[in-house]
């Protein structure tokens, strides 16, 4: 258990601790408004992040470049269907994640059963889903605002806590006993670390690839369709800065890329860390060539960081008397070529 | 150095070296001398140290404690490159190459042929690569990628790549374990071209006839001590050796003679099986509490035989009955869900989640079975691990050690430990002790028997025939995706076995 929160409650530790500095540097960032305003945010790219969480942990290089393609599908589909009134909102959502979903398992049958590269795959199904996203709209020309419903999920407060927040809190406590407490979860994990070996365990390797794509897929959907609540319509494009971002809280928040493991605890509380410090580079008027170094920056850093603690964790626990020194690529350059 | 030894002095000599992984000690104070111009059998049970104390001469290590003098002085070793540059060179039990690259690249990769201006000459490399794989009996397509090659032919080129560094001192780690008879033959008579011209050789094998048939010096570990070592003149004191590697006289290394049993329903039936090249149309009755052994050569359909009844390879022709009932499965979950349950040939890459741990490994099966994929059966799996792991004896610290960390033949009774979870009426092994030492072998082999002895039954691909011969009750032969013979009762001879195999009558 110990092992499962120490992430998680160092990336929140470093997001209290930018917050403390940002109060300093400015005061009144570390107001209950401002905070509250940085957890909505957060929110969103915590969806999005989900959606790596899952792909990746599906293995085989797992990524999905069309969260982005399929959250601007969901948001202009739901708008267009919900045509600005509350009562139509429940069916647009639908019909939005369901959109979202098909493109995800068509991802999912080309990696899975086509055997395209994620990275290809995802990219082209993106490039499709947004030029029929933009076909659609200039033939149709639909309604593009969000209903008041769904403007007071995205965007308002109920008792100082953001809806869209408490819908984040509800969608990731399922996320975390889905991944890493239901059977499906060890099965998605067990696809990841070793496919072969779970294959012939008895798992349906190819159906758990496909629903993961199909999973990522209705989430950034989902994403999308309260984006569209959050901003107060949907445009084109609207769910493009994420498609890089949400990779890198996944990755922070200790997701590997080889596969086989899905820490949602700690991508969200990446989501939330990357979102502070956004803000606070914001706040201290850091210009966009600035935060972008800074962003780099962060992301080299915390990948060389686990990396070293990984190594000193396994040389602690190798040597519990004495202090041998394992040569970390000698011992593991043989295991490495002999899984691929 | 003193000139009045008898023999050449040893050019790589690893003095009271020890070594210990989490507080356990893996080696203990151990001396080893391989001395030019012989063959140096290193002989241990899994765990005994004989790997550890190899990749510490090879570099790929560091010890705890001792030294390694090279011609008589001190060298440290921080990376294989410097032991390669000193002479040192191990080809190991897992072939450490890169599947994607072709296998001429293979061969030579961290240490490229280069022309002029620093480019890989590519010409020069191939023409050397032949030479190299001719000279190890190998004869493939040096261009297509390592990971179509077989279990054999990878370990083939893993050792003529350890040739073509032109060690002084070759370790082999269980060179023949994927190896065929003929195979060995041809790599022995290798390894013995290269003593003469002044190597020094270390041989690691379970296999105590091919120590007997090669080496000239024996050193035997046991729980990381050297526990005996003497020079052999071509013959092997067998129940001498046996007493050292186990440590107790009581337990004897032959299993105890199995009760014939009602052999009277068939609990699966082969017709005219066939998948691509490797099976050509193969036939056999398999009967409730049996154990049927496949002997044959490597690589004459046998691995594909059981991976083809497992779901886990596509069929192009033939019937399979289970129980009366023809099966045309799609996938492995279509035999499991029949109790038909496969312990495959590469136990790394096939049967475990190497990043995860026993119990984990464990309860892979139960939970990629269970009916309703959300809920975990938590206290349910626990109690099947708390009870699985007495039952096969594995040796572990508990459920939550890394599968990795275990050795070879407690890693193989998890991989077995797994199905039983669930129901298993035909339990396929595809060399299910490779790599284990022979006390793991014998409980495994006596898992086996409890299981079919329940009325299930178990068919059995080893590439030793002694083992074969020790724990089955008939046993096919195959030859060229066919089974040419079928022995039982006083036919069950290592003559029979080998005659057919070469696909002669005997």
């Amino acid at each position: 258990m110990n092992k499962h929160l120490a992430r998680p409650l160092a990336l929140i530790g470093v997001a209290i601790l930018l917050l403390l500095v940002g109060q300093i540097l400015m005061p009144g960032f570390l107001s209950l408004g401002q905070v509250s305003n940085q957890l909505k945010i957060a929110a969103f790219l915590g969806i999005f992040g989900l959606c790596q969480t899952i792909v990746i942990a599906a293995g085989g290089q797992g990524l999905d470049l069309s969260v982005g393609a399929s959250a601007t599908l969901g948001g202009i589909l739901g708008a267009a269907l919900m045509q600005g009134s509350n009562g139509l909102t429940a069916p647009a959502l639908l019909a939005a994640v369901a959109a979202g979903g098909l493109v995800g398992i068509v991802n999912g049958v080309g990696i899975a059963l086509m055997r395209v590269p994620p990275l290809v795959a995802t990219l082209a199904i993106a490039s499709v889903v947004d030029g029929g996203t933009i076909l659609g709209v200039s033939i149709v020309h639909p309604a593009n605002s969000a209903s008041p419903l769904l403007v007071a999920i995205g965007g308002w407060a109920s008792g100082g806590v953001p809806n869209i927040v408490i819908v984040w809190a509800v969608l990731g406590a399922i996320a975390v006993w889905l991944l890493s407490a239901s059977a499906w979860g060890k099965r998605l994990t067990a696809t990841g670390a070793n496919p072969l070996a779970a294959l012939l365990s008895g798992n349906h390797v190819t159906g758990i690839r496909i629903a993961a794509y199909g999973l990522s897929g209705a989430l950034a959907a989902l994403a999308g369709f309260l984006l569209t609540g959050y901003v107060g319509q949907a445009f084109f494009g609207l769910g493009d800065p994420y498609i890089l971002t949400s990779v890198v809280v996944a990755v922070i928040g200790g997701a590997t890329l080889a596969g086989g493991r899905a820490p949602y605890a700690g991508v969200a509380a990446a989501a939330i860390m990357m979102t502070v410090l956004v803000s606070l580079l914001t706040a201290l008027a850091i210009g966009e060539a600035g935060r972008q170094i800074i962003f780099g920056l962060v992301l080299l850093g915390f990948l060389a960081l686990d990396r070293m603690m990984k190594g000193s964790l396994r040389a602690v626990i190798l040597s519990r008397f004495r202090t041998p020194t394992p040569i970390a690529a000698a011992s593991s350059a043989p295991d490495t070529s002999r899984g691929g | 150095m003193t000139e009045t030894l008898p023999l050449p002095p040893a050019c790589v000599t690893a003095r009271r070296i020890s070594k210990s992984f989490g507080g356990v000690a893996a080696l203990d104070s151990v001396d080893l001398a391989p001395r030019p111009g012989r063959v140096l059998g290193l002989l241990g049970a899994n765990g005994s140290g004989k790997s550890t104390l190899c990749r510490i001469i090879a570099g790929e290590m560091m010890s705890d404690g001792g030294e390694l003098l090279v011609d008589g002085q001190p060298a440290r070793f921080t990376t294989p490159k410097d032991a390669v540059r000193r002479g040192v060179v191990i080809a190991h039990q897992h072939p450490s190459l890169a599947p994607d690259l072709p296998v001429w690249e293979n061969l030579f990769l961290g240490m490229e042929r280069c022309g002029r201006g620093g480019f890989v000459s590519r010409a020069g490399s191939r023409r050397a690569a032949w030479h190299m794989l001719q000279a190890v009996g190998l004869d493939i397509d040096i261009d297509q990628p390592v990971e179509r090659l077989s279990a054999a032919e990878q370990q083939l080129v893993e050792i003529a790549r350890a040739l073509s560094r032109e060690p002084r001192l070759l370790i082999l780690d269980e060179p023949t374990a994927a190896l065929s008879a003929a195979l060995v033959d041809r790599l022995f008579a290798h390894v013995r071209a290269l003593a003469a011209s002044g190597t020094a050789i270390i041989f690691i094998s379970h296999r105590l006839q091919e120590v007997e048939a090669l080496c000239d010096d024996l050193v035997v570990l046991r729980n990381g001590r050297r526990v005996g070592s003497w020079e052999l003149d071509g013959s092997l004191d067998e129940a001498r050796v046996l007493d050292l590697l186990t440590g107790d006289s009581d337990a004897p290394a032959r299993l105890t003679e199995r009760k014939p049993r009602d052999t009277q329903d068939v609990v699966l039936t082969l017709e005219g099986l066939c998948a691509g090249q490797a099976l050509r149309g193969v036939d056999l009755d398999l009967h409730s509490g049996e154990i049927l052994g496949i002997a044959g050569l490597q690589g004459q359909g046998q691995e594909q035989l059981l991976d083809t009844v497992a779901g886990f390879r596509r069929k192009d022709g033939g019937r399979i009955l289970h129980r009366g009932r023809a099966l045309s499965p799609h996938r492995p979950r279509d035999m499991i869900r029949r109790g038909i349950c496969l312990v495959p040939n590469d136990r790394h890459r096939q049967g475990l989640f190497m990043d995860q741990t026993v119990g984990e490994n464990l309860a892979a099966v139960a939970l990629a079975m269970q009916p309703r994929p959300w809920r975990l059966r938590r206290r349910r799996l626990a109690e099947f691990v708390r009870q699985t792991i007495p039952r096969l004896l594995i040796k572990t610290r508990g459920p939550t050690q890394p599968v990795a960390t275990l050795s070879g033949g407690n890693q193989q009774k998890v991989v077995i430990g797994k199905w039983l979870e669930g129901p298993v009426d035909v339990l396929l092994l595809s060399d299910p002790t490779k790599g284990v030492d022979l006390r793991a072998r014998r409980e495994i082999y006596d898992t086996i028997g409890d299981l079919v002895a329940g009325g299930s039954a178990a068919l059995v691909y080893a590439s030793d025939i002694h083992e074969l011969l020790h724990h089955c009750d008939r046993i096919l032969v195959m030859y060229e995706g066919r089974v040419v013979e079928t022995l039982s009762g006083s036919a069950m001879t290592e003559q029979r076995v080998i005659a057919a195999s070469f696909g002669r009558a005997a």
